[in-house]
């Protein structure tokens, strides 16, 4: 015992199934529209909205956000106009983000802040601003899902088809994009900028193998991630590792037994058959 | 007889390059219209021109359609991911987007709606499955089936019959002189000879448009011509005679009447 009784695992078990509801929806919207690549950009990005934050003095997760915002339309953008490719373009964006944060961090005066808990999450430390945070964006992630799951599902599969019904279909994307920058950044404090993907692919990669429907693999990913999160943390508690890398561990190692128990049914009911 | 869309000198193309000059062509509400022609010659970008995915570079594109009246659309299956997780039944949902807008629910009655058509196509039992999980010809026949299930007035199809087996495109193409009862048809196709039955006009795509509007090959007009390019007979399909356009392009088809 004593694990619940902390107030930072309290508080870190809130943020888990926070990050959990808001990566559920996105990471499944992510990875049935194989936005993996892009959403790793933008991920790495925002990292000079963070170094321009503590240069300005301002909260460096707000800088964080409005620069990811700006990374993700700039890469829709770029490659919307076809002269560079999108993979060379989220490339570009990846590194000049991680630049111009290494940098204004260099020329802020003072103290070095933790680059570490930027870098790798430190959900332990999470605060009562960053939980509200993340509780407004779940709730509008949740809101926008829950009211345009149809159209949202419509034109992720066949964006020319919706255009042929005349669907705003660049409207929803660009609302997509701004979801996904901001789902990644609140995802910053607990997983940190190079962890931050897992948590929107890992899970919903399992719940993939078990089924083939966007709204369910959407539920069972965010139960897995839930799930995998608070195993991680109590592995973290028990051998004192850094949380943030023993999630991810547990995210993998579920994803691998599944594997492993999805290949045994099919074999099994190659057998029936 | 109405006129849902015209086409008056369009010309239209992808990033600066010209690959349709100076298109004129009016679509009527109960036109079945073929389309043919050599590979980038334009047959794409026609019907895209026409579904407003391309804007024309010169010229002007009417609609006469009105408010709740669509155009359906089938695509070439290629630039779908067949990963994606989306069940069949959803598919055809689908359809209804341009009824549905951003904010209108749907309900129960389509996916009802989705389901009666899936069971006239013969796929019922796939409903639940997913796209990866169902052939190509399947796959086909969803697409089809949301495709028309807004009831649109003008179809578009982009080889409809890609993927089917020799049964399938024989019921396709009965279904789409049926469907022609209600709506205009549009389609793509490679197979010039069965399409000259089923179809009443012919237009020829090769960067211009020869279109040959319906006197010249009624069913009732009983010509014979030579068959110098191609002859296709299934059963009683009627031999087929294309002659050679000045650009190359095969355009003349002639149908002897069905016996």
């Amino acid at each position: 015992m004593g694990f619940l009784e902390y107030n930072f695992i309290s508080n870190a078990i809130i943020a888990a199934f926070l990050a959990s509801l808001t990566c559920g929806i996105i990471g499944s919207y992510i990875v049935a529209k194989r936005m993996v690549f892009i959403s790793g950009g933008i991920t790495h990005a925002s990292f000079g909205g963070i170094g321009i934050g503590y240069f300005l003095g301002i909260n460096p997760i707000i800088g964080a956000m409005v620069f990811s915002v700006l990374s993700a339309f700039g890469i829709r953008l770029i490659s919307n106009s076809k002269e560079i490719r999108e993979d060379s373009a989220i490339g570009m964006l990846w590194s000049l983000g991680m630049a111009i944060g290494i940098i204004f961090i260099y020329l802020t005066p003072g103290y070095a802040p933790n680059l570490m808990s930027y870098l790798f999450g430190s959900i332990l430390t999470v605060t009562r601003l960053d939980l509200l945070l993340m509780a407004l964006l779940a709730v509008a992630v949740i809101a926008i899902f829950v009211l345009f799951y149809r159209p949202i599902l419509f034109i992720a599969f066949d964006e020319e088809y919706a255009k042929t019904h005349k669907m705003p279909v660049e409207i929803i994307n660009y609302l997509l994009l701004m979801l996904i920058a901001l789902v990644i950044v609140a995802n910053i404090r607990v997983a940190g900028i190079i962890l931050a993907i897992s948590f929107l692919t890992i899970p919903q990669s399992t719940a993939n193998l078990f089924s083939n429907n966007l709204k369910s693999i959407i539920y069972l990913s965010m139960a897995i991630s839930f799930m995998g999160s608070l195993l991680g943390l109590w592995f973290s508690y028990m051998w004192n590792i850094p949380s943030g890398a023993t999630i991810i561990f547990v995210f993998v190692i579920i994803f691998a037994i599944s594997k492993g128990i999805k290949s045994m049914l099919s074999k099994h009911a190659d057998k029936m058959a | 007889m109405r006129k849902l869309i015209e086409l008056e000198n369009v010309w239209g193309g992808y990033s600066g390059q010209t690959v349709l000059s100076n298109v004129s062509l009016p679509v009527f509400e109960n036109d079945y219209i073929g389309i043919i022609g050599p590979n980038g010659g334009g047959k794409t970008t026609l019907i895209k021109l026409i579904l407003g995915l391309i804007k024309p570079t010169k010229g002007l594109i009417h609609s006469y359609l009105q408010n709740g009246e669509t155009i359906g659309y089938l695509p070439q299956q290629s630039h779908i991911d067949r990963k994606f997780p989306i069940r069949v039944k959803d598919i055809v949902v689908s359809g209804l987007m341009s009824h549905k807008g951003i904010f209108k629910r749907y309900t129960s009655s389509d996916t009802e709606q989705a389901e009666a058509l899936l069971k006239q196509m013969g796929i019922l039992h796939l409903r639940n499955k997913t796209i990866g999980e169902i052939s190509g010809g399947q796959f086909q026949r969803v697409l089809i089936c949301r495709a028309i299930i807004s009831n649109p007035k003008l179809l578009i199809l982009d080889e409809p019959n890609t993927f089917v087996d020799n049964k399938f495109e024989k019921e396709l193409y009965e279904a789409l002189g049926e469907f022609n009862q209600r709506m205009a048809i549009m389609m793509i196709t490679h197979d010039v000879g069965t399409i000259s039955y089923f179809v009443k006009t012919i237009a020829c795509v090769n960067n211009h448009l020869h279109y040959h509007p319906s006197n010249i090959i009624t069913a009732e007009q009983l010509a014979s011509y030579n068959c110098p390019i191609q002859i296709i007979t299934h059963g009683d399909v009627p031999h087929t005679v294309l002659q050679k356009h000045e650009d190359g392009c095969m355009s003349h088809v002639h149908n002897h009447q069905k016996h």
